[in-house]
C-alpha cells in the first residue's frame, strides 16, 4: 500500500524542540528538546537545517511546516513557530499531518514559555505527549493553573475548508484561480514542480494545500514542502517532485540544469510552465473549476469541493472500469476506464500512466479485495455525477460488489488468502507478519478481522455473523456507513481520514479502532462460545487455512498494541463494575491476562495520569458494553452510532461512577497534577465502539459505495452547494435530491436491522 | 559546480534488499553528497567519469521506498536518461517482481529511456536465477543486461561506464541531452552488455 502515514502512531507528537538559527559562526542548532531521551540521530541532525532553510524575516511570528521522509517512504511532519522576539523556532515533530492542531499546540507552548512559571513546560509537554485522540474523542490538557487549556480532536473526514484550514486558506488567498488550476493540472501530469515563495509560512502552506487538491489521490513522488539550501541539488531530480523552494534558495539555482520544471511563484502570483497541462483538460471542466475558484469569498469547503468535482469529472469513471466477477479478484480495466469519458480520452490515457492514479486504483482494489470497501467524499460526488449521467454506475457497482462479497463468503477464507498472495510485496509482507506472529498489530487485527468471519469453527455465529463480520470490516474508518445513515447529525463525525491524506490517516485510524474491535470481538459477542480461548488459541481456531505459522503468534506485539493492552488491563481490573460477573467478563479477563504480559514488557514509559484519565472513560464505555452484555443496550446505540444522544447518558453515568474508582488506583503523579489531559468522550464515541465491532449487520448494510454524510449532504444540496450542482446541470429539486433521499432512507433500513442481527447471537 | 560536457541522470529501481544502494556506493566510492535518503526518501550520488576524453557527470538516483509501488509508471523516469532495474540473483522473488516493475513501461511503446537489467550479488553461493534466464528476460524486454557484485566490486564500474558511453553516443546524435525523455531512440537494441565479454562466470 502506498500510504505515507505510519500505521502506528503512538504519540500525539514525537519530539518538541527549540531551535536557534545560529549565526555566521554557527549552523542552526537545537537549544533544548523534549523528551531529552529522543534518539533519532538522523532527524535530530536535520531538524535545525530544515527549521531554518534560509534567512527568516525577523518581524512576525511565522507558522510553517516541513516534512521528512524516512527510508521506508513514511512522512514525519514537523511544525514550526518562529518567534522574532526570541529569534528561535519552536518545533514539534509528529507522525500526524494535523497542521492546525499542532500550530495551536505550539501557541500553547509559546504561552507557557513566555509565562513566568517556566518550570511548567516539561510537565505540560509530558501531559500532551500521549496517544493521539481517537476519532470522536477530545484531548484536553489544562495549564496555567487551570486557566488555560489545550484541546484537540482527531480531524474529521470532511474536506479542508476555509478559513479553518490554515494551509488551504493561505493558498487560496495567495493565488488566483488561473495559477491554482494550472498547478493542479501540472500535478495531475506529475510534472517536476517547484513552488517558490519568500516566506516559509506561505511556502509550506501552499505546498501542502496543493497536495490536498489532488484528493482522493495524493502526491507519490519527492515531496519537500520546504527545501533547505544544502539540498538544492534535489531540484535536479529526474523524477517528479513537488518542492517548496524559498526564494533565496531558488536564486542559487542554474535554471539550465534543472530542465523542464513547472514553477509557481507565489509572491508574484505567477505560474510558469513549459507544458500545456491545463489546456489538455476539457475546457468546460477548466472553465467551471476556475469559476468556482474565482469566488474570492468562497468559504467552507467550496474550494476543496471544486477540485474534487473536477476530479470526479475526470476520473470518477474508474468505478465503471472496476471488473467484478464472482470468485475472482476484483480488477481494474484500463481500456474500460478510458471509455468512461468520451470527450477526454487523451487525458485519461495519460493519467493511466501516472503514479498517483495507479496508486489510487491499487489502494481502491486492495480495499475491495480485502472486503473492507471504502467510502469518502469522492464517492459521494461520484454518485451525484453518475446520477446526472444516468449511468447508474453507483448502483451497479454496489450490487456487483455485494454479490461478489457473498460469493467470497460462501467460498470461505481461501479467496482472501489468494488475494493477499497476489497482492504487492508490501501487502504480502504485511500478511506474512500477521501470520508469523502479529508483530504488527494493525495487520494482525486486519488479518483476524478477515479471517474470523470465514471460518467454520463457530457454527452458531457463522450464519449470521458472516455478513456482519464482513460488515465489521467495512465499518472501520474506511466506510462507516451505517453511522452516517443514522438520522441524527453528528457534530464530530466520522473516523475517516482527513481529506488531505485520506487513506493514510485512515489506515492509522483503522488501527485505533481495530484494536478496540479485536478486543471486543473477543470479549463480547463470541464470548459465550469461546470462553476459554486465548488470543493465540483463537487465532488458531479461526484461521484453519494458515496453521503452520500461527504457533509463533504469542510473541509480544510491538508498539501501538500497547495501548490496547493497557486498556485491557484497566478494564479487567476496573473497580466495582456493577454487573461484572457475566461469563463474558471472566472470559475477557482470561484474554486480557494473555496480553498483559506484553503490556508489562513494553509499556514502562507510558505516561500515567493522563492515560489513567483517558482509560477511565474508555473503561466506562467498555463497562457499558460488558455490563450490559446484552443486545438491549446495543440496540439503541448501534443504529445511531454517531448520534450519541441515545447511548450517551448511560455511558457517561457509568463513566462517572467508574472514574471515582479508577483514580485512586492510578494516582496521577504529583508534578502532573495541574495538567490533566483528559480524553473526553465526545458525541458518538461510545457508539463508535459498539458500532465498529459489535454491531453485526446484514450484508445489505455493508455498502462500501454508499453515500456517507447523507443528512449533511442533503442539507448541503439544499443550501450552499446548489449553485455548484447546477454547474453539473443537476437539478436536485427534480430528481437528484429525491433519488438521494429515497436512497438514504432505504439504506437506513439495514441499520435498523442491527438488533435483529444480534438476536441470532443468543 | 565543476565543469562537464554531459550530465546524465540514472535511476535505480527494484525490490527492497537487492543492493541498489550498495551498487551506487560502490561505484561512487564516497564521492557523493551526504546521504539524505533518510530525510527526503530519495538519495542521489554524483560521479564524473571520462569518456573519449570528455567529462561526463553521472547523477545516480537511488530511490529508497519505491518498493511501495506495485509497478512504476512512465512519469517516474520521464526525465531520467537511464533506468537500472536491479534484482538479486540469489532471491527468486526479486526476479519474479520484474514484470510488475516493467508492466506499465511495457505498455507504452514510445518510451525511450535506456534500460538496463542488473542481476546483483554474484558473490553469493546460493544462486537461484541462472544467468541465461536473466539474459532472456532482458532480451525479451529490450534491455541491456549485466550481472554484478557490489560486494566484490565486480562489473560495477563497467555497468556505469557502459551507461555513460551509450548515453553519450545517443546524446551526440541528438546534440546536448534534453531532460524530458526526448532522447533519441535506442534503435531497438537488445544487445546484452555482458554478451561480448567473458568476465562473468555463470
Amino acid at each position: 500500500m502506498g500510504s505515507r502515514i505510519r500505521d502506528t502512531v503512538r504519540f500525539l507528537f514525537e519530539l518538541f524542540c527549540e531551535v536557534s538559527p545560529g549565526d555566521h559562526l554557527r549552523e542552526p542548532y537545537i537549544i533544548k528538546k523534549y523528551p531529552e531521551s529522543y534518539k533519532n540521530e538522523g532527524e535530530l541532525k536535520n531538524i535545525p537545517k530544515f527549521t531554518f532553510p534560509c534567512q527568516l524575516e525577523n518581524t512576525f511570528a511565522q507558522y510553517y511546516s516541513f516534512v521528512l521522509t524516512s527510508e521506508d517512504s513514511k512522512y514525519t511532519f514537523c511544525f514550526c513557530r518562529f518567534d522574532p522576539k526570541s529569534n528561535t523556532s519552536l518545533v514539534l515533530l509528529s507522525h500526524l499531518p494535523w497542521h492546525d492542531i499542532f500550530y495551536k499546540l505550539l501557541n500553547c507552548i509559546a504561552n507557557l514559555i513566555n509565562s513566568p512559571g517556566k518550570g511548567e513546560l516539561s510537565s505540560f509537554l509530558e501531559a500532551c505527549r500521549i496517544r493521539p485522540p481517537m476519532p470522536g474523542h477530545t484531548l484536553k490538557v489544562t495549564y496555567n493553573a487551570g486557566h488555560s487549556a489545550f484541546t484537540c480532536q482527531c480531524p474529521d473526514n470532511k474536506l479542508p475548508s476555509i478559513p479553518e484550514n490554515f494551509n488551504l486558506t493561505e493558498y487560496f488567498s495567495a493565488m488566483d484561480s488561473k495559477c491554482m488550476a494550472g498547478l493542479w493540472a501540472a500535478l495531475l501530469h506529475e510534472r517536476r514542480v517547484a513552488i517558490v515563495a519568500t516566506k516559509p509560512s506561505r511556502l509550506s502552506a501552499c505546498v501542502q494545500a496543493a497536495n490536498t487538491t489532488l484528493f482522493p489521490m495524493s502526491w507519490q513522488h519527492i515531496f519537500i514542502p520546504i527545501l533547505p539550501k544544502h539540498l538544492v541539488d534535489y531540484l535536479l531530480a529526474p523524477m517528479p517532485f513537488l518542492i517548496g523552494v524559498p526564494r533565496s534558495v531558488m536564486e542559487g539555482v542554474r535554471m539550465s540544469e534543472i530542465g523542464d520544471v513547472v514553477i509557481l511563484d507565489v509572491d508574484e502570483n505567477e505560474l510558469r510552465t513549459p507544458f500545456n497541462d491545463l489546456e489538455s483538460l476539457p475546457s468546460d471542466l477548466v472553465t467551471s473549476l476556475k469559476k468556482a475558484l474565482n469566488d474570492k469569498n468562497a468559504l467552507g469547503d467550496a474550494v476543496s469541493r471544486a477540485f474534487l468535482r473536477a476530479l470526479v469529472c475526470l476520473i470518477g469513471g474508474y468505478r465503471d472500469a472496476i471488473k467484478i466477477e464472482n470468485g475472482q479478484l476484483i480488477t481494474f480495466n484500463p481500456e474500460a476506464f478510458v471509455r468512461t469519458r468520451k470527450h477526454m480520452q487523451p487525458f485519461l490515457k495519460k493519467i493511466l500512466q501516472s503514479q498517483i492514479f495507479r496508486q489510487f486504483i491499487d489502494e481502491r482494489l486492495d480495499l475491495l479485495n480485502s472486503g473492507r470497501g471504502f467510502n469518502d467524499e469522492f464517492e459521494v460526488e461520484c454518485n451525484f455525477y453518475a446520477d446526472k449521467l444516468n449511468t447508474g454506475s453507483g448502483q451497479k457497482l454496489k450490487q456487483q460488489y455485494r454479490d461478489w462479497a457473498k460469493t467470497v463468503k460462501k467460498e470461505g477464507g481461501a479467496f482472501f488468502k489468494t488475494v493477499k498472495d497476489k497482492a504487492n510485496p508490501a501487502v504480502q509482507s504485511a500478511v506474512k507478519t500477521v501470520r508469523q506472529g502479529g508483530k504488527n498489530m494493525k495487520s494482525a487485527v486486519k488479518g483476524l478481522k478477515n479471517k474470523m468471519p470465514r471460518t467454520g469453527s463457530r457454527p452458531s455465529s457463522i450464519n449470521t455473523t458472516d455478513d456482519s463480520r464482513f460488515s465489521c470490516g467495512s465499518a472501520t474508518p474506511v466506510s462507516s456507513d451505517s453511522s452516517d445513515s443514522s438520522p441524527a447529525h453528528d457534530p464530530l463525525p466520522p473516523r475517516e481520514p482527513a481529506p488531505t491524506l485520506p487513506l493514510d490517516l485512515l489506515t492509522e485510524m483503522e488501527f485505533l479502532f481495530a484494536s478496540q474491535k479485536e478486543k471486543r470481538r473477543d470479549s463480547f459477542p463470541n464470548s459465550s462460545q469461546n470462553s476459554e480461548v486465548s488470543l493465540a488459541d483463537k487465532a488458531k481456531t479461526l484461521s484453519p487455512c494458515l496453521p503452520p505459522r500461527l504457533p509463533e503468534r504469542p510473541q509480544p506485539p510491538v508498539r501501538y498494541p500497547i495501548i490496547l493492552t493497557r486498556k485491557l488491563i484497566d478494564w479487567s481490573d476496573a473497580p466495582t463494575p456493577p454487573p461484572r460477573a457475566t461469563p463474558a467478563v471472566s472470559n475477557n479477563a482470561h484474554f486480557i491476562s494473555n496480553i498483559t504480559k506484553n503490556d508489562v514488557k513494553a509499556t514502562s514509559d507510558f505516561h500515567t495520569s493522563t492515560i489513567c484519565f483517558t482509560e477511565g472513560n474508555d473503561k466506562a464505555k467498555l463497562k457499558l458494553t460488558l455490563s450490559s452484555n446484552q443486545k438491549k443496550v446495543l440496540q439503541p446505540t448501534a443504529p445511531s452510532p454517531c448520534n450519541g444522544t441515545a447511548p450517551k447518558p448511560p455511558a457517561s453515568s457509568v463513566g462517572r461512577a467508574n472514574h471515582g474508582g479508577a483514580k485512586p488506583r492510578l494516582a496521577p503523579r504529583a508534578d502532573l497534577a495541574p495538567y490533566k489531559a483528559k480524553v473526553q468522550e465526545s458525541c458518538g464515541s461510545d457508539s463508535d465502539l459498539i458500532k465498529l465491532d459489535d454491531s453485526p449487520t446484514n450484508l445489505e448494510d455493508f455498502d462500501p459505495l454508499k453515500c456517507r454524510d447523507k443528512n449533511q449532504k442533503v442539507e448541503q444540496i439544499k443550501a450552499t452547494d446548489s449553485a455548484l450542482l447546477h454547474e453539473y446541470g443537476l437539478d436536485f429539486s427534480q430528481f437528484g435530491l429525491l433519488d438521494y433521499s429515497a436512497g438514504s432512507s432505504t439504506r437506513q433500513e439495514p441499520t435498523s436491522n442491527v438488533p435483529k442481527g444480534w438476536t441470532t447471537f443468543n | 559546480m565543476e565543469d562537464y560536457k554531459f550530465l546524465f541522470k540514472v535511476v535505480l529501481v527494484g525490490n527492497a534488499g537487492v543492493g541498489k544502494t550498495c551498487l551506487v556506493r560502490r561505484f561512487t566510492q564516497g564521492l557523493f553528497p551526504p546521504g539524505q535518503g533518510a530525510t527526503i526518501g530519495v538519495d542521489f550520488m554524483i560521479k564524473t567519469v571520462e569518456v573519449d576524453g570528455e567529462k561526463v557527470k553521472l547523477q545516480i538516483w537511488d530511490t529508497a521506498g519505491q518498493e511501495r509501488f506495485r509497478s512504476i509508471t512512465q512519469s517516474y523516469y520521464r526525465s531520467a536518461h537511464a533506468l537500472i532495474l536491479v534484482y538479486d540473483i540469489s532471491c527468486q522473488p526479486t526476479f519474479d517482481c520484474l514484470p510488475d516493475w516493467l508492466r506499465e513501461i511495457e505498455e507504452y511503446a514510445n518510451n525511450k529511456v535506456l534500460r538496463i537489467l542488473v542481476g546483483n550479488k554474484t558473490d553469493r553461493e546460493d544462486r537461484e536465477i541462472p544467468r541465461h534466464i536473466g539474459e532472456d528476460f532482458a532480451q525479451r524486454h529490450g534491455m541491456y543486461f549485466l550481472e554484478t557484485s557490489a560486494k566484490e566490486a565486480e562489473n560495477v564500474e563497467r555497468l556505469f561506464m557502459e551507461i555513460a558511453v551509450e548515453l553519450m553516443e545517443q546524446a551526440k546524435c541528438k546534440e546536448l541531452p534534453k531532460y524530458d525523455g526526448s532522447l533519441g531512440p535506442i534503435n531497438g537494441k537488445t544487445t546484452s552488455v555482458g554478451d561480448s565479454s567473458c568476465c562473468l562466470r555463470s
